[in-house]
């Protein structure tokens, strides 16, 4: 250890802890009830290949979680840096799964940022997912009255043209201007919400490991943005390295049918198009790149889900939160595909409903969005750019094997250093 | 390269192609809307300045298909200063290189000229 950390270590000596009891009993109840059985005999730790030289966890969270000791858990960027590979629950002597405590661990956190912290914690409870459905079917045909009322409905017919009524007989009640405006809507209050959750937790990282700044901020974030573009991270986990396929090809999948569906709600508005843009010929690029992306994210979808009915062991406990997730995801997608095929088949009724599923799942998703795990998006970015940022991780078994520490300020020589390799 | 690495590059370009295509397809696009036209024969003058007739030469063309039709008037399209269909070749010489290039453009099919010479 550094003569420059002395300081925040007499500090912490001299904390005063808080310990909130609520906590241990979240984290007991939403899928680490084997938390208890941690005995900290750091086999975790020395399995990790993630774990940070100078703070090796897990081994550290379980201890502050059995503690209850909330306000160092939140502002942990090692919980963020878990790739839940399972290497640790597969090790652990004593059976307290790690690996399942880290999870819950880091739902709490999302639920701890979340900006109504009760509406948060509700839409990580099984009964919040009726009300959202029905609320998000309620929003939309609210929408819908509220279109037809105000003649907004017409005013789009009338720009788009006829052929619109025998494509989508489904124009007239739900245009696109109205589906747009509804999930703009809502997408603006995710961001919200995630913005004002991004920006305590970075000040909460600040003020827990507050260390002098290694790199400049321009190539921490670059070396943050090269780590989340080719998910090299995944690939050391030993237990289930084969989580990186599935991740990768719902990551991008997602990417391009959010880019698709970006350009198309644009259209309007875009200057290289003119006319009438949707709906898309089945060879259109937009159309074949989001038909590719939406089968990779259900192959991905399908893939993790046969990675937690397998590996039990490993692939750590399915809660309600990993259920929600996956299964919007995956019902999205399918119903989009059911949407596309029912209609290239004209059969009219069918379709309506598969396109109604298809529609208030987005919703749905987009209701829990930051609530849910997906909002790792924006915390697992933060904790990487701090962990760039604040050379955590340099110790870490990776491709250049153990990087030596810097030298003991008394000069007791580095018992670390491996022989033949520079310091 | 890993292979998966590989793979990511490979799904980057692919998600590039869309993006690319419109941007081609816009740039192939014809830069003017507007055909070339023949201009008119010198020291002529039309019936209507050259917005009015853009815009109304059908409706003036039904207009005196109705007179000449429904009423049996022929005076305008008879005689030495006949205001006809037949008479809009007097200056503007070729069809192919006035008429038809817009009509062309904006895929307007016409059956007058299988009937009125021009």
């Amino acid at each position: 250890m550094g003569a420059s950390q002395q300081p925040a270590e007499a500090a912490h000596t001299h904390e005063r802890l808080a310990p909130d009891r609520a906590l241990l009993g979240r984290v007991l109840a939403s899928g680490g009830e084997d938390l208890r059985k941690c005995m900290q005999c750091a086999t975790c730790s020395a399995v990790c290949e993630l774990a940070d030289g100078q703070n090796p966890g897990p081994r550290k969270e379980m201890l502050w979680a059995q503690w209850g000791l909330r306000d160092r858990l939140m502002g942990d960027p090692d919980l963020w840096l878990c790739h839940q590979c399972g290497d640790c629950t597969r090790r652990c002597p004593r059976g307290a799964r790690p690996g399942d405590v880290m999870a819950a661990l880091r739902r709490e956190c999302v639920i701890h940022y979340s900006t109504p912290r009760a509406f948060g914690r509700w839409a990580n409870r099984p009964a919040s997912l009726l009300w959202m459905v029905l609320g998000t079917a309620a929003l939309i045909a609210a929408a819908a009255g509220v279109w037809q009322w105000s003649g907004l409905a017409a005013a789009e017919l009338s720009f788009t043209g006829a052929r619109q009524r025998t494509v989508f007989p489904f124009w007239t009640r739900l245009p696109h201007g109205l589906l747009a405006t509804v999930f703009a809507l809502l997408i603006a209050l995710d961001v919200a919400v995630l913005v004002s959750g991004a920006h305590r937790f970075w000040r909460d990282l600040g003020a827990s490991h507050l260390q002098a700044a290694l790199p400049k901020p321009a190539s921490s974030l670059r070396a943050a943005f090269r780590r989340i573009l080719w998910h090299d991270d995944f690939g050391r986990c030993t237990s289930s390295h084969s989580r990186r396929t599935p991740h990768l090809l719902v990551l991008y999948g997602m990417l391009a049918l959010w880019l698709t569906s970006l350009w198309v709600v644009t259209a309007r508005w875009n200057p290289l198009l003119e006319g009438l843009v949707y709906p898309f010929g089945f060879w259109n690029p937009w159309k074949m790149m989001a038909n590719l992306a939406g089968l990779a994210m259900s192959a991905g979808i399908v893939l993790m889900v046969a990675e937690r009915w397998e590996r039990r062991e490993t692939a750590g406990a399915t809660t309600y939160a990993d259920f929600a997730l996956l299964g919007s995801l995956l019902l999205i997608v399918l119903s989009g595909f059911a949407t596309e095929l029912l209609h290239f088949l004209r059969m009219e009724p069918l379709r309506f409903a598969a396109y109604a599923v298809h529609l208030i799942a987005i919703g749905v998703l987009l209701w829990m969005l930051p609530y849910s795990k997906l909002a790792h998006v924006v915390y697992r970015t933060l904790a990487l750019i701090h962990a760039e940022r604040t050379g955590r991780g340099q110790l870490r078994v990776g491709e250049g094997g153990l990087r030596p520490p810097q030298p003991i300020a008394g000069g007791l020589g580095d018992p670390l250093r491996v022989p033949g390799e520079q310091g | 390269m890993s292979r998966h690495r590989r793979a990511i590059v490979v799904a980057l370009v692919l998600m590039a192609v869309p993006l690319l295509y419109a941007v081609l397809t816009f740039a192939a696009r014809p830069a003017s809307k507007q055909p070339w036209l023949e201009p008119p024969a010198p020291n002529t003058t039309c019936i209507l300045p050259t917005d009015r007739m853009r815009y109304d030469h059908m409706r003036y063309l039904k207009t005196l298909r109705d007179q000449v039709m429904r009423e049996g008037r022929r005076e305008q399209v008879m005689g030495e200063h006949a205001q006809g269909i037949g008479s809009c070749r007097n200056c503007h010489t070729h069809r192919e290189q006035f008429c038809d290039r817009c009509h062309e453009r904006s895929s307007v099919r016409l059956d007058c000229f299988g009937c009125h010479r021009y």
